[in-house]
C-alpha cells in the first residue's frame, strides 16, 4: 500500500506542483508546502481507495488530490488574508528555457488577481475543468464562478493583452 | 488597458490555455523526491495523530440514528470521545425514575456547535460551504441541542419506538429556573467553563469536563421530562452528521412539495430522492418555510431522515451483515460521542426490529405557553415510549392538560391548553413522504 502511494505521489507531484505554482502566483516556497500538505492528506486518506463505494470510496485519486490542493490553498489564503505577503517571490527555478519569458509574464499577471479569482482561472484554463466542476471545487455557485472568470479574464487581458499572443506564438 | 474588444474574448481564452500549457516547467527530479518524502512524512504524522486520538465509538445504528438527529460535534479527524454522563447521572442521591423492565432507552442529541469533539474549529470551507452554517457557527460558543430523540427498544428488541423532543419545550434547570430544552446543555457548559477555569482547570480537561456538565444537565432533565431512565447516550455534531451522511453515500427521502430555502441551503424537488451530505444536512435543519417556522415541524424532517437511513442500510443489507456494519462503523470513527461501556455495533445487532424495519417515530405533544416555548403534555412521553398507555388523541381539541403538575413546567394559566402540534407518526420500513 505504501509503494502504491509513493508511485502515485511521484507521478502526480509534477502536476500538483505546477498547479500550486500558478495558484500561488509563483510562490515556490508556498507551492512546495501546499504540495507536501496535499500529499500528506492523500496518504492519510489512502485507505479510502479500497473502501466500498457506499462508505466513501475515493474513485479518482488524481482528481481528488487536485481538489485537496486547491482547497488547501484557499484555506491558507483565508488564514493569511490579513497579512498577505507584500512581495511575491519570483521563481527561482531555471529560467533559461524558451518558455521562461512567457511563464514570467503569465505568473506576474496571475499574481495580480485576487486569490479566489486566480484559483478559478487556474482550474478553468490550466486544469481544463468545466464551470460546474470548478464551482464544486471552490464551493461557489456556477454563476459566481462565471462572474469571477470573466472579471479575471478582463484583468488578465488588460495586463497581458497582445503580449500573450506574441509570447505564445514564439 | 490594451487588447480588449469583445470579439477577442474567445481568442484570448485560447491563448491563455495555450500559455498555461507552454509554461509547464515542473520541479526538478530531486525536488519531486523531496516533496514525495515530505508528503509521506506529513501523512504518517497525520495518521499517527489520528490513531492516538481515535477511540472506538459508534456503531452503524447509532451513527445512522445520530445522522437523523442533525447533531453536530465532531469534525474530520475527530477522535472518538467517550462520555461518562450516564454513570454520573445515576450516581449520588438524586434519584431517577425506575428503569424500564428490560428495555433500553437511548438519548440521541444533535448540537450545532462549531467546535468538533476535540474542541477544534470546523474547517472554514465546511462552515461557509456545504454546512451553510454561516456566522452562527463561527464563534467558539457552546452549541445548542436542536435535535433530541429518545429511542426505546422494548425487551426482545422487536420494535423501535422513537420520541422526538421539540427543542423549545420548557424545562427546569438544576437551579429551578425555567429554560428552553435546547439551552440546558450550553448553559451548563458555560457555567462549568467559568467555574472550572476559576479552579485552574485548562486546556483539554477544561473543555471535556465542561461538556460533560452540559450533557449531564441535559440528560437528567430529559429523564425528568419524559419520566424514563436513559440507559445510553449518543451525540453528533453538525460536522459529524455531515461526514456520516457522506459515508452513507446518499440517503433516500421523499418530499410532498419542492423546497427552496436559502437559509438552510436546501433546494430540492418533490418526490423520492437520494440526498448527498450537504443536502441531507439542509434537509434536517430547514426551519423557515416549514409550518409556522417554529421548530415543531422540523422534527418530522429528522424522523423522515432517520427512516431513510434505516431504509438505506436495510435495503443494502448492511444491518444484517456484521462485516459491513463494522466497515461503516470504522468509517464513522470520530463522528460520534457515545457513553462509556456501550457498543453501538452490538446494540444494532441486538435489535432485529431495525433490520426488519419495524418501528414508529413520534413527536412529544406540546401545548402553547403564554411566553416563549411550549409546555409538554404530562405523561405523554412515557406512554408513547413505553407504549403502556394510549397515546394522546390526534384531534387537537380534546386533550386539555390544564394546570398540569408537569415536573418540568411552571403551572399554566387557567384556560385549558390545546395541543399545539401533533403530527402523525412516521413509520420505519420505508421512505415516508413529508412536507
Amino acid at each position: 500500500m505504501e509503494e502504491e502511494f509513493v508511485a502515485f505521489a511521484t507521478a502526480r507531484t509534477g502536476q500538483l506542483y505546477r498547479s500550486a505554482y500558478f495558484l500561488t502566483g509563483g510562490d515556490t516556497h508556498l507551492s512546495e508546502d501546499l504540495v507536501q500538505d496535499t500529499l500528506g492528506q492523500m496518504y492519510a486518506h489512502w485507505h479510502r481507495l479500497s473502501r466500498p463505494s457506499w462508505a466513501g470510496r475515493i474513485d479518482n485519486p488524481a482528481g481528488y488530490a487536485q481538489t485537496v490542493l486547491v482547497r488547501a490553498y484557499l484555506t491558507h489564503q483565508r488564514r493569511r488574508s490579513s497579512s498577505e505577503r507584500p512581495s511575491r517571490l519570483l521563481p527561482e527555478v531555471a529560467e533559461d528555457g524558451p518558455d521562461s519569458a512567457l511563464r514570467l509574464a503569465l505568473v506576474e499577471a496571475l499574481s495580480q488577481l485576487p486569490p479566489r479569482d486566480r484559483a478559478v482561472v487556474v482550474l478553468r484554463y490550466w486544469e481544463d475543468r468545466s464551470v460546474e466542476e470548478t464551482a464544486a471545487i471552490v464551493k461557489d455557485s456556477s454563476a459566481a464562478v462565471r462572474t469571477r472568470c470573466s472579471r479575471a479574464l478582463a484583468k488578465l487581458r488588460g495586463l497581458l493583452g497582445g503580449d500573450l499572443a506574441e509570447l505564445v506564438a514564439r | 488597458m490594451n487588447g480588449g474588444t469583445d470579439d477577442g474574448d474567445g481568442e484570448f481564452e485560447v491563448q491563455l490555455g495555450a500559455a498555461f500549457g507552454l509554461t509547464g516547467g515542473g520541479p526538478e527530479p530531486e525536488v519531486t523526491a523531496r516533496l514525495v518524502d515530505g508528503g509521506l512524512a506529513a501523512g504518517r504524522r497525520r495518521k499517527r495523530a489520528r490513531r492516538r486520538r481515535t477511540v472506538l465509538l459508534a456503531g452503524a445504528l447509532t451513527a445512522a440514528i445520530a445522522v437523523g438527529t442533525g447533531v453536530l460535534v465532531a469534525p474530520r479527524d475527530l477522535p472518538g470521545e467517550r462520555t461518562s454522563v450516564v454513570e454520573l447521572a445515576h450516581s449520588g442521591p438524586d434519584q431517577v425514575p425506575a428503569p424500564l423492565s428490560d428495555g433500553v432507552t437511548v438519548l440521541l442529541v444533535g448540537t450545532d456547535s462549531a467546535l468538533d469533539a476535540r474542541g477544534e474549529p470546523v474547517p472554514e470551507e465546511l462552515l461557509r460551504g456545504d454546512l451553510h452554517s454561516g456566522a452562527a457557527g463561527a464563534a467558539g460558543r457552546p452549541g445548542v441541542t436542536d435535535t433530541m430523540m429518545l429511542v426505546h427498544i422494548p425487551a426482545g428488541g422487536g420494535e423501535v419506538r422513537e420520541l422526538s423532543l421539540p427543542r423549545d419545550v420548557l424545562v427546569k434547570d438544576t437551579d429551578g429556573r425555567t429554560v428552553l430544552l435546547n439551552q440546558l446543555y450550553p448553559d451548563a457548559e458555560r457555567t462549568a467553563l467559568k467555574s472550572l477555569a476559576d479552579d485552574g482547570v485548562s486546556g483539554e480537561a477544561l473543555r471535556t469536563r465542561a461538556k460533560e456538565a452540559g450533557r449531564l444537565a441535559l440528560l437528567k432533565s430529559v429523564e425528568r421530562l419524559a419520566d424514563v431512565r436513559v440507559d445510553h447516550y449518543a451525540e453528533v455534531s453538525m460536522v459529524g452528521f455531515y461526514r456520516t451522511a457522506q459515508a452513507l453515500g446518499g440517503v433516500p427521502v421523499c418530499l410532498n412539495h419542492p423546497v427552496d430555502d436559502p437559509y438552510s441551503g436546501v433546494h430540492l424537488p418533490s418526490g423520492r430522492q437520494e440526498l448527498g451530505a450537504a443536502q441531507a444536512l439542509a434537509f434536517v435543519r430547514q426551519r423557515r418555510g416549514l409550518g409556522g417556522g417554529s421548530d415543531l415541524e422540523r422534527t418530522r424532517r429528522a424522523q423522515a431522515f432517520l427512516a431513510g437511513v434505516v431504509e438505506k442500510l436495510r435495503a443494502g443489507g448492511t444491518l444484517a451483515d456484521a462485516a459491513r456494519l463494522n466497515a461503516l462503523y470504522r468509517a464513522l470513527d470520530g463522528s460520534l460521542v457515545v457513553d462509556q461501556g456501550w457498543s453501538p455495533v452490538d446494540f444494532v445487532r441486538q435489535v432485529p426490529a431495525l433490520a426488519a424495519g419495524k418501528g414508529t417515530l413520534r413527536t412529544l405533544p406540546v401545548t402553547e405557553n403564554d411566553g416563549d416555548g411550549f409546555l409538554a403534555v404530562e405523561g405523554a412521553a412515557r406512554s408513547i415510549l413505553l407504549g403502556d398507555a394510549p397515546a394522546p388523541p390526534d384531534a387537537p381539541a380534546s386533550p386539555a392538560p390544564s394546570a398540569p403538575s408537569t415536573p418540568s413546567v411552571p403551572s399554566a394559566t387557567g384556560a385549558p391548553a390545546t395541543v399545539r402540534y401533533l403530527p402523525g407518526p412516521v413509520e420505519l420500513g420505508g421512505v415516508p413522504c413529508v412536507d
